[in-house]
Formats: structure tokens, sequence, C-alpha cells
């Protein structure tokens, strides 16, 4: 007991020693400074060593959420997606229909971004919900799944860039629903680019997106050779789009082969 | 209080029509594709567009009576219709005491006992306001009913009229609407004389009740007799392009 | 989106429609509707402008300018520099419930808020071309906040389009009061709004502003502006928006179905170059309605071209009410086929003629040898037009063209379809003779044998 007050009283005494004299305002650094960060090297390489046509490296797993009739993660480094599914179950009104009904929800968690999130659902979350719906709906077999629902539920853990988040979700989702056992016609995978300064930057990350001039999120099913959906904004160059789309099914070919690969190992741990 | 000059030393209102003139009334039947009645109006700055669907079938259950047809009566106006902009949520208070008005007036006057357990729609959309919401609402949903070729007893014809500083005034605009002035809505139909809308929500004297109730009155019949040229006309030329 | 329903019949129909390129009305696969064109229709609106896409969409969009103070709250630091000095532009799109019967009470809500993200995506962005910062009166404080509302009034597919098209024609239509900003001092400064008639400006940008093209896949084809059945065929739409400068402002992909990438890029390419045409067209439009305006205005007639006046003006024909569930369908004529035939032919005798006419002038001229020089063809085609006036050429080709015309297949047709009707006419002929002179038991008999 004495020997700790010892202790604390030498602490406050370091304490002040070490204290300034003068206090001094804090540099804040302006968005000037910022700026000066480059994006590319002059060997065309990005901050973290990619090519401008690269994208990140990819972890996917399937079946991690234990309630959920099939479920999947996906990191890109920083961004880590879960996506939860449940169903095909009975639709809840008693409104008839032919199709299935594909109900998709995204959630940002409210430490996932710079600011904090709002825990109720915002614009933005009910719009990037919609794009995912679009972008999934042609991929499931609906018509086989009359008067019943599918609940797609997308968590994001932290999003570095909304795009690419984006991207990660359907992509993300179609794994999941795969993992749920419900037929689809083919997978989807999906990529996201940006356009900076004439170049195309593939699945670029935050702060390379927030100097975009244009930015374009494709989903495409590899096997059928399909586009299944398609989002572009900002003023770009007939020809620059033609690239990117062709370098977003590129990409989307390589995202499909992880999936497979994460898919296969599931129904390997199941056989187990 | 300087209180704007609402009629001039020649007796001139502020937009220059006589105490006992009404605007400019300009209609036109079948204007809208998709709906089985529609028609358009304008009496001076204000601008309405309405559409009738109907008889149909009930879409609710809840909607169905089992004796007589349902009348719906909805009221939209656009974000820009006044000078300053306003996004108007479909529960706006003083927008369903409208809808539910004109409600009123065509429940009585629509033979809703041929079309038991169905429903008609009213949908009215005012695109620019300068007073005389009732009046407008009125006279347009008259005129797309009977282009939807609904039964009805008669016309009904509405229209306003005030009192200022003590001279009864036909018609009034917004400016003279919001400058406290006593206006009497009356809705009658023209053939039989019958009144079937009557409302008023500022005080006027008993004394001049009297005539503003006949000037609206024959505001009124001046109404009937445009729509009713108007019906004519249109009727005339579906004929000519039956031929 | 007034049927929402399609027989599988209707849904063949159309598909095997688009497939040999003739829709239902007449048109081919990318030809637009008529677009009818007004501008500053409300009074009560900074501008105003109202489009038909023929006989049916109906979009009136009210521009509306308002002074706001730019809000800077819970901004990020370097997006609040920015912001500061930028007005403000906020859409807003409601399908009225007289379009449609769908859209009434809560029904359009989802539509709505669909329809408004789309425009807003557009119009929010560096692309929507229009200069916010012009639009910024004090920096940081007092902007200009430009509303942009558009009503849906009639609905007969292809909504987006005239979305967009109406909100150009309207923007080009809105009139910004001048402001004049004085600085008294102290950092303070105040301004002051014209209230003069003539002092207004447009709002800078307008020109760049996107029109949008919206593209729907039917079968391996795809279609511009889409009827409603038409839309229920579709399989997926993209929506490709285009600056005047051909520049793709935004690419967006709806509906279930997917896409090939090759016609991917085919449709972004289509929509491109429609919408450029589109736009140049629409320019045309807007500017040739002010002309004629400020024409009457200078000549102190009474400007009743839609300013201040009506929405339905006589100078318009209403469209007729289209109660029928199918729209006129445009049957095959054999007079207008025989008409297109007939021309063809004529243009190519004449061709074929005036090559000869050529060759016979070049024979008699000397010192030359090769005398189907093609090249020289060419160039004689070009600088003199129409020299097939002469009396010979006519006579010949008009004789030609029946002989022709009979070795043609259409004339075969007919002649086949004569010589079936005169055959059947001497079946019959013969029947009823045979009928007639044989005794009736003779036909009962007949008859009792072919049962067995």
């Amino acid at each position: 007991m004495r020997n700790k007050l010892i202790q604390s009283e030498n602490l406050c005494w370091l304490l002040d020693e070490q204290r300034p004299e003068v206090t001094v305002t804090p540099i804040i650094i302006k968005s000037s400074d910022k700026e000066k960060i480059l994006l590319k090297d002059v060997n065309g390489r990005r901050r973290d060593g990619r090519n401008l046509e690269d994208i990140r490296p990819i972890f996917l797993k399937t079946g991690l959420i234990s309630q959920a009739n099939g479920s999947a993660y996906i990191e890109l480094r920083q961004t880590k997606i879960a996506c939860g599914v449940y169903g095909p179950r009975q639709t809840k009104v008693a409104s008839f229909s032919g199709k299935g009904n594909l109900n998709c929800e995204i959630k940002f968690a409210p430490f996932s971004c710079l600011k904090r999130r709002q825990s109720y659902r915002d614009a933005q979350e009910k719009e990037l919900s919609h794009l995912v719906f679009e972008a999934l709906a042609p991929s499931i077999r609906l018509d086989l799944l009359p008067k019943s629902t599918i609940d797609v539920f997308i968590s994001v853990l932290e999003n570095d860039g909304t795009a690419s988040c984006l991207a990660a979700a359907i992509t993300c989702a179609s794994v999941a629903v795969a993992d749920a056992g419900i037929e689809m016609s083919d997978q989807v995978a999906a990529c996201s680019a940006s356009y900076i300064d004439g170049d195309i930057y593939m699945d670029s990350d935050l702060l390379e997106e927030q100097r975009e001039t244009g930015s374009i999120v494709l989903s495409y099913m590899p096997s059928l050779n399909e586009v299944t959906h398609i989002l572009q904004s900002g003023e770009v160059e007939i020809s620059q789009t033609t690239q990117a789309i062709e370098q977003c099914t590129d990409a989307c070919s390589k995202i499909y082969s992880v999936m497979n690969q994460s898919l296969l190992e599931s129904v390997k741990d199941k056989m187990q | 209080m300087s209180r704007l000059e609402l009629i001039g030393p020649q007796g001139l209102r502020n937009d220059g029509r006589r105490v006992q003139e009404l605007r400019k009334i300009n209609c036109k039947p079948s204007v809208l594709s998709q709906a089985d009645g529609s028609a358009y109006i304008e009496q001076g700055n204000t601008k309405c567009l309405a559409a009738v669907y109907g008889p149909r079938e009930a879409r609710t259950k809840a909607q169905v009576l089992h004796n007589r047809a349902n009348i719906n009566v909805e009221i939209s106006l656009a974000p820009f219709c006044m000078s300053e902009r306003k996004k108007r949520s479909k529960s706006d208070k003083r927008i369903l005491e409208i809808a539910s008005a004109v409600k009123q007036t065509f429940e009585t006057i629509i033979k809703t006992e041929l079309f038991a357990r169905s429903q008609i729609d009213i949908y009215l959309q005012i695109l620019q306001f300068d007073g005389g919401t009732i009046q407008i609402c009125i006279n347009a949903a008259t005129l797309a009913l009977i282009d939807a070729g609904i039964p009805m007893v008669d016309y009904v014809c509405a229209c306003s009229a005030g009192c200022i500083d003590d001279e009864p005034v036909l018609d009034l605009n917004y400016v003279e609407e919001s400058h406290d002035t006593p206006e009497l809505t009356v809705a009658l139909l023209p053939k039989t004389g019958k009144i079937t809308l009557l409302q008023m929500e500022s005080r006027l004297h008993v004394d001049k009740f009297q005539s503003v109730m006949e000037m609206a009155t024959v505001g009124c019949k001046k109404i009937y007799n445009i729509l009713d040229d108007v019906v004519r006309e249109n009727v005339k030329n579906l004929l000519e392009k039956k031929k | 989106m007034p049927p929402t329903l399609i027989s599988p019949s209707e849904n063949d129909y159309i598909l095997r429609g688009v497939d040999a390129n003739i829709r239902a009305d007449g048109r081919g696969r990318l030809d637009y509707r008529q677009v009818i064109l007004e501008t500053g229709l409300i009074t009560q609106a900074s501008g105003s402008a109202r489009c038909r896409l023929g006989e049916g969409t109906d979009v009136l969009v009210g521009v509306k300018v308002e002074l706001g103070a730019i809000e800077l709250d819970g901004v990020e630091e370097d997006v609040a520099e920015i912001k500061a000095k930028r007005g403000r532009v906020i859409c807003n799109v409601e399908c009225s419930p007289i379009a449609s019967q769908q859209f009434a009470g809560r029904g359009a809500d989802d539509f709505n808020i669909e329809l408004t993200q789309m425009l807003d995506r557009v119009l929010n962005g560096p692309q929507s071309g229009l200069d916010l910062e012009k639009l910024c009166i004090i920096p940081g404080q007092q902007c200009w906040i430009v509303y942009i509302d558009a009503i849906v009034l009639d609905y007969a597919g292809n909504l987006l389009d005239t979305i967009f098209m109406t909100t150009r024609a309207a923007l080009y239509n809105t009139k910004v009061p001048k402001t004049i900003i004085q600085d008294i001092g102290d950092g303070e400064i105040v301004f002051d709004i014209s209230d003069d008639v003539e002092g207004w400006e447009r709002i800078e940008g307008w020109d760049k502003v996107p029109v949008a093209i919206t593209l729907n896949k039917i079968g391996s084809r795809h279609i511009v502006d889409a009827t409603p059945l038409e839309e229920l065929t579709t399989e997926a739409k993209l929506l490709v928006t285009v600056n005047k400068n051909g520049k793709v402002c935004g690419l967006q992909k709806s509906g279930g179905g997917s896409i090939d990438p090759s016609l991917l890029n085919e449709m972004v390419q289509t929509g491109r170059s429609l919408g450029q045409s589109l736009i140049k067209s629409l320019d045309e439009m807007v500017r040739r309605e002010e002309n004629d305006i400020n024409l009457k205005q200078s000549r102190r007639e009474r400007a009743d071209n839609g300013k201040n006046g009506s929405l339905y003006s006589k100078r318009h024909h209403s469209p007729p009410p289209m109660r029928a569930h199918h729209q006129p369908v445009m049957k095959f004529n054999a007079d207008m086929w025989m008409q297109d035939f007939k021309q063809n032919v004529m243009e190519k005798l004449f061709k074929e003629e005036r090559f000869k006419a050529f060759q016979k002038k070049r024979r008699g001229l000397e010192n030359v040898m090769d005398v189907s020089d093609d090249e020289d063809w060419q160039e004689q085609q070009k600088i003199t037009p129409v020299i097939a006036s002469s009396q010979y050429l006519i006579q010949s080709v008009v004789q030609n063209e029946w002989e022709n015309y009979q070795s043609s297949p259409f004339s075969q047709y007919q002649l086949w379809l004569q010589e079936q009707q005169l055959l059947y006419a001497a079946q019959q002929y013969q029947q009823t003779v045979i009928t007639k002179n044989l005794p009736p038991e003779w036909f009962q008999y007949r008859e009792s044998t072919n049962n067995e």
C-alpha cells in the first residue's frame, strides 16, 4: 500500500518534469495537405502496391452465421461485409405472386464509416438495398419459388469506399444465397472502378473514391456471360466506359473463381 | 394598418375586373388518355386537372357499400402552385377538408344507387393556385364526370362571392381572399336552383348575406352556361369524328 | 404502369414485332414518338415546361428558385469548403393519380422515390453541368436553391426520358433574378435582388444538362420509347444519360433480366447517338418557341403562345381518349406496300436509265477508252442530281416498270390469287351443276358411304 503511494507520487513528479512550458494550439491538417498524397507512383503502382487494373485480395468464407440458412463473409483489405440469407419461406402478406419475393437489406454498422452512422435505415441504405436487389434478382430462379420470400440481410462492418462496398456486398450476397441452397442460374460477381484523371482505377478504396470524377459498378454472371446490373455516374467518354466494362468483366471472372473455391470448401467441410 | 386598395377608384379590382365579373374560364374535357373521364379547367390563374375512374370494383372490402357506389375524392397540389414552394403531404388537413366537401357535394348528385358495390374515383390535381379552390375543384369534377358518362341528376356549378367594403364581389382571387374578405362558396344545381354546398369561414353581416348569395348564384348560372357550351361542343366533335 | 399484367400471346406479338423491326404503332425499334415541348406555362414558377410524348405521356416540370441558407452542419471540413461556395438543386418527382389509378393514395410513393433518386443522381453531381457556384450569393451564408418539381400528368410509357427532357427545357426557361452584392465593410455583405422584369439571367450551364435514353431489351434486341405494354415485355432496361458533348453521364440498369456485355456496349452506343440527336432537336424546339414569343412581343401582339396561357389551348389537339386496352394497330396495307414497291422500282430504274444515258454520252466522246468507269459516274451523279427529266427516260422507265411489275412477286401473287379465285368459281359452278342434275337418292347414298 505504501509502496504504491510512493510510486504514484513518483509518477506525478515524472509527469511534471515532462510537461511543456508553453501550450500550443493543435496543428490541423487541412484538406489541401491531403491532396499531396499521390494515388500512383511513376511506375503506375498504387499506394498499396497494386497496378491500376488489379483488384484487392479477397477473403471469402461461407457459413459463419449458424442461425441463417446461408451466410457468407467477405473481406477486401479494409472492406468487411457479412451477409445472412433466410428462406425461402412463406410470404407473410397474403397476396398471390407467381414468382418468389427477394428482399434485400443492407445496413452499415454505426462504427463502419469515418463518421458514426445512425442505427435506423437512411436514404442511402435504402438506395443501396435496391441496387443489390436489382443485381441479384436476375440470377436467382425466383420463378421456381411461388408464394415465398427470400430475405437477404447484409451488414457492413467496415466501409472502405461505397462503390467497392456495394460490389463486395453483391458478391457476398450471391455466395450466401448459393450457400442457402437456393437455385440460381449463375453466381453474380461484382466489381467497381473509379475514373480518376483519365485513368481507370479498378476496385478503388475510399481515398481514391474521394478524388474520382466518375465511378462504375458492374455485376456480371461469368458462366452465362450476362451483365445483371450496371451503375455508372460522372461524365465519362464512351471509349472509357467500354474499356471499364471490359476490365470489370475480367475482374469479375477472377472474383468468380474465388467464389467457387469458397463454396467448394464449404461443401467439403459439410461432407466431413 | 396599410390596407391594400382592393377596389380602385373606378370600381376596378386589382386584376382589372369589375365587381360583378367572373375571371376568364377556359376548359376542355377529355384531355387524359388513361382516365375514363377527364377535364382541364382554368379560372383566371387557377388551373386544375380532373380525372374520373370508374364506376369500378371497390379496391378494398371496407369501401364496399351495399346499396350504392362509393365516391372517393383525392386532391393533390403541385409543389410549385403557390408563390412559395411548398410540398404538401397527402394528409394535409386543409386539402382533406376540401376533398370531403367535394365528396359530399357529389354523393347526392351522382346516381350512386345505380352502381351498388362499386367505386367512383375523382382525382384532382391543382397545377396553379390563385384562389377559389373549392369552386374550381367542383367545376372540374363536374366536367370530368360528364366526360366519363356517369349518370348525374344535373350539373353542379360552384362559384364564390365575397364582400369588400360593404360591396358584394364575385369570384375572389388569391389577393382578395388573403385580405380577410368574407368569402361565400355556393354550389348549386343550375336547373332547379337547389343549393348543394354552402360554405363560409368568416364573418359577414346578415343584411349583406342576401346580396352576396344572389351574386354567387348568378355566377354559378354563368359558369353553367360556359360548361354546358363546352360539353355540347365536345359531343358534337365526337359525333363528327364517328362519321 | 397502367396495365400490370400481359398475356403470353400479347407478349409474343410484341416480341416478334420487335424482331421484325415493326412495333404495334408502326414505329421502328429506334424511333421516338412525336415530342411536343412547351415552356413557360406556370406563371407562379421561375421556369416551367411541359412535354408530351406522342398522345400519352405528359410531364409538367416547375422550377422554383428560392433564397436559402447554405447548410454546413455536420459536413466534413473538406466537403464544407466546396459546399460553402455553391447553390443547391433539389429534385422531386410526383406521379399524380390523374395519370393512372395505380398512383392513388400511397400507391405512387415507392415509384416517386425511385424516379426522384434517378433524377437526383444525375442532377446533383458534377455531370449535371449546372454551374452551382454561380448560384451562390454570399459564400457560406446565402445561396439560391433550385427546386425542380416534376408532376406526371398522364402515363403512356417511357416516363423517365420525358422527365429528363422536360427538366432540361424547364431549366432553360428558368429566370434567376439578378442580385447586386455590396460589401459594407467589417466583412459584412448585403445583397439586393433586382425586381426589374428584365433583370434576370438563365441558370448557367443549362445546356450541359444531360438527357436520358431508356433502352428496353426485348428478346435479343433493344428498343427506345416503349409503350406500357412494351415495358411489360421488357426483360431489362438500361438508362443511358448523355450530355451535349456526347459524354456518358450515367448508366443504370434496372428490370429483372440480364444483358450480354457486347449487347450492353451496343446499347450504350445507341443511347449515346440517340441522346445527342435528341438534345439537338430539343434545343431547336425551345429556341424556336422563345423566338416566336419574342417576335410577337416585339410586334406588341398578345403573346398567347402558352405564356400566361392555358395548358390545353385550342392550338393543340388533345389526345383522343384511349379507353381500349390496346393501342390502334397499324394493319398491313396492301396499297401502301404497292406504293412503296412502285417507288423503289422507279428509283432503281431511274438510276439504271441514267447510267445508260451517261454511258451513251460517253461513248459519243472521243479519247475515252473505258466506258464503264464507275468513279466518274458517281461524281457525275453528285453534280447533276436529276437529269432524268427528258421525255424519253420517263417513258422507258414507266414501260420498264410495268414489265418489272408483272414479274414481281406481288403481281404474281395477285395473278395466283386471281387464278385461284377462278378455279374456285369453276369448282363451285361444277358442283352446283352436278348436284342439281343428280337425283337426291344418290346424294344420300354418298353421305352414308362417307359415314362408313
